[in-house]
């Protein structure tokens, strides 16, 4: 009797250890910062896709609009990349004259919709706007 | 102002809803004329159509008179009288720029979402589901248009609302339907499906040189307008499709087929009511009786041209019989501003009067019931033409507070 509720004790406790690793583990991994890139092909030369993303207030309210935010505004550029904290893009020459393929990358640790951030500034560059389905302001 | 919404399957309704307002630099508000319903408002009515919420102002055909202009509009002014493409496009991206309007890349602020369904988004459409950007629809008295330099065509003032209005989708849908046909000399076109767009592919197919049309449908009206327009006809439910096609091409099949019809084909036979079961349960998207019907049906070396609208998964499609063939196949949303001055020059020469499809009026007071009347395909209808309450001046002129009854055309 006494051995039985030893070895139910000792189970109750394993299975109870095993879910507390294994909550930290994934706790650990969702939290820990991970690189996330999306790309999108931009119509519009190298040079207007990367002014753009060289304009601390235009990439903000590309990044803000997709609920992202600047960490730091201290680009460091070059003419195929642009780097700050915590992220960076990458401009590459689409084939055929189809403009200029932009690969944003994020350091974060939460799934961000990066996507949505290239589709803003995209939308900027291309039609001079950020659709809007609203009928009223 | 006064608006048709949408409040869940076969229930909307006419309401006061805020006026549509300037909210991007590039918009313009139209007041509206014209509009109509089309059978692809018959998806949402029927409930096939997600992301729907209730207010949702439907319409996607619809024309009027420019009220006011954004800043950076610079093609349209205030007064000018314009038919309104029911997709939206930037006219800035890739798709724009190859004509390809209906897959614009920047007008749908939803994107993501339909790129999770389908991979990549088309471009946002007036009153179809925040899928398509949730963009407030015609069947209103006012509209907000957006990038309005790119897809409202000016139009002249001696053609009559009734000519023009549907510029804005069926008669370029039908035209683009036939012209994925790439119509040869000779050819033998068959149509499934003969509602509004079924009637302009028809005319379409014999406008870009097809010998023959063959219509298929169920409703002895739309036969008869197909008669009309010089189609030879097989009602679906009183005859054997395949053999009648058979015979109307001396055993070759049609060199092109079109699917005029989509995702709410209706039949009696097995996989149509396979189909039905597993739609209702929510197991299938779209019946696709049409497409399975064509594939087998269609010649050797056919184009298969589907402008019905199809939505996510479909069973039972014989591929096997489509690579036997080797079928080519075209579809999609229409790319309504490629084709809008051909077809309004079309209308101008008095080659086509696209009124002829045109068999119920009334108001916007009068759409739910307007509704309820194409979808069961009640009365003979087959396309309706609605007036804004705004615009019955002669009503209003003699201070008469009535709706104008919805009259039938003959």
């Amino acid at each position: 009797m006494a051995r039985r509720s030893f070895e139910r004790m000792a189970l109750l406790l394993g299975t109870a250890g095993v879910a507390i690793v294994g909550v930290a583990v994934l706790r650990r991994r969702l939290t820990r910062p991970r690189a996330i890139t999306q790309c999108l092909t931009i119509r519009a030369p190298r040079q207007t896709v990367n002014e753009f993303f060289r304009d601390g207030d235009r990439l903000s309210l590309a990044l803000l609009g997709a609920g992202l935010q600047l960490q730091d505004t201290g680009l460091d550029a070059r003419d195929d990349v642009i780097t700050w904290d915590g992220g960076g893009v990458y401009l590459r020459e689409a084939p055929g004259g189809r403009g200029t393929e932009v690969r944003l990358t994020l350091h974060t640790a939460r799934k961000y919709p990066v996507k949505d951030a290239i589709r803003r500034a995209k939308a900027m560059l291309e039609a001079g706007e950020i659709p809007n389905g609203s009928y009223t302001r | 102002m006064k608006a048709v919404t949408w409040h869940g399957v076969k229930d909307v309704r006419v309401e006061t809803v805020p006026d549509p307002q300037i909210v991007n630099p590039h918009d313009a508000i139209v007041r509206v004329t014209s509009t109509a319903i089309c059978g692809s408002d018959l998806h949402i009515y029927n409930g096939y159509i997600p992301l729907m919420k209730p207010g949702d102002i439907l319409g996607h055909e619809f024309m009027g008179i420019i009220e006011e202009t954004g800043p950076e509009v610079r093609d349209l002014k205030p007064g000018d009288r314009v038919v309104v493409p029911f997709t939206i496009s930037c006219g800035g991206c890739e798709p724009c720029s190859r004509e390809l309007w209906s897959l614009c890349d920047n007008s749908n602020p939803n994107a993501s979402v339909l790129e999770r369904l389908y991979g990549y988004s088309g471009g946002g459409l007036y009153g179809y589901s925040h899928l398509y950007g949730g963009y407030a629809g015609g069947q209103a008295e006012y509209v907000r248009v957006p990038f309005a330099d790119h897809g409202p065509i000016r139009v002249p003032e001696s053609l009559r609302d009734e000519q023009v209005l549907f510029l804005s989708d069926i008669y370029p849908t039908g035209y683009q339907a036939a012209e994925n046909c790439d119509i040869r000399d000779g050819d033998v076109i068959a149509v499934w499906g003969c509602g509004p767009v079924g009637q302009f592919a028809i005319r379409s197919a014999f406008m870009l040189g097809a010998s023959r049309v063959i219509a298929i449908d169920r409703i002895p009206e739309r036969l008869r307008m197909a008669q009309d327009a010089g189609a030879e006809t097989v009602h679906h439910d009183d005859a054997d499709v395949l053999e009648a096609i058979y015979e109307f091409t001396g055993g070759r099949g049609p060199d092109a087929c079109i699917d005029a019809v989509g995702m709410e084909a209706h039949a009696t036979t097995p996989d149509a009511l396979a189909d039905k079961a597993k739609q209702t349960l929510r197991l299938e998207f779209d019946r696709a009786h049409v497409l399975r019907e064509a594939a087998q049906a269609i010649g050797k070396g056919g184009r298969l041209s589907i402008p019905g609208v199809y939505a996510g998964f479909i069973d039972k499609v014989p591929f096997g019989a489509l690579f036997a063939k080797g079928v080519t196949i075209r579809m999609g949303q229409t790319h309504v501003p490629k084709y809008l001055g051909k077809l309004l020059n079309t209308i101008s020469d008095g080659a086509i009067d696209p009124s002829f499809v045109i068999t119920h009026t009334g108001t916007l007071d009068d759409a739910p019931r307007l509704y309820e009347m194409f979808t069961k395909k009640e009365e003979g209808f087959i396309k309706s033409f609605v007036r804004p309450r705004a615009l019955q001046t002669t009503d209003e002129t003699a201070g008469i507070e009535r709706a104008v009854r919805i009259e039938a055309v003959s």
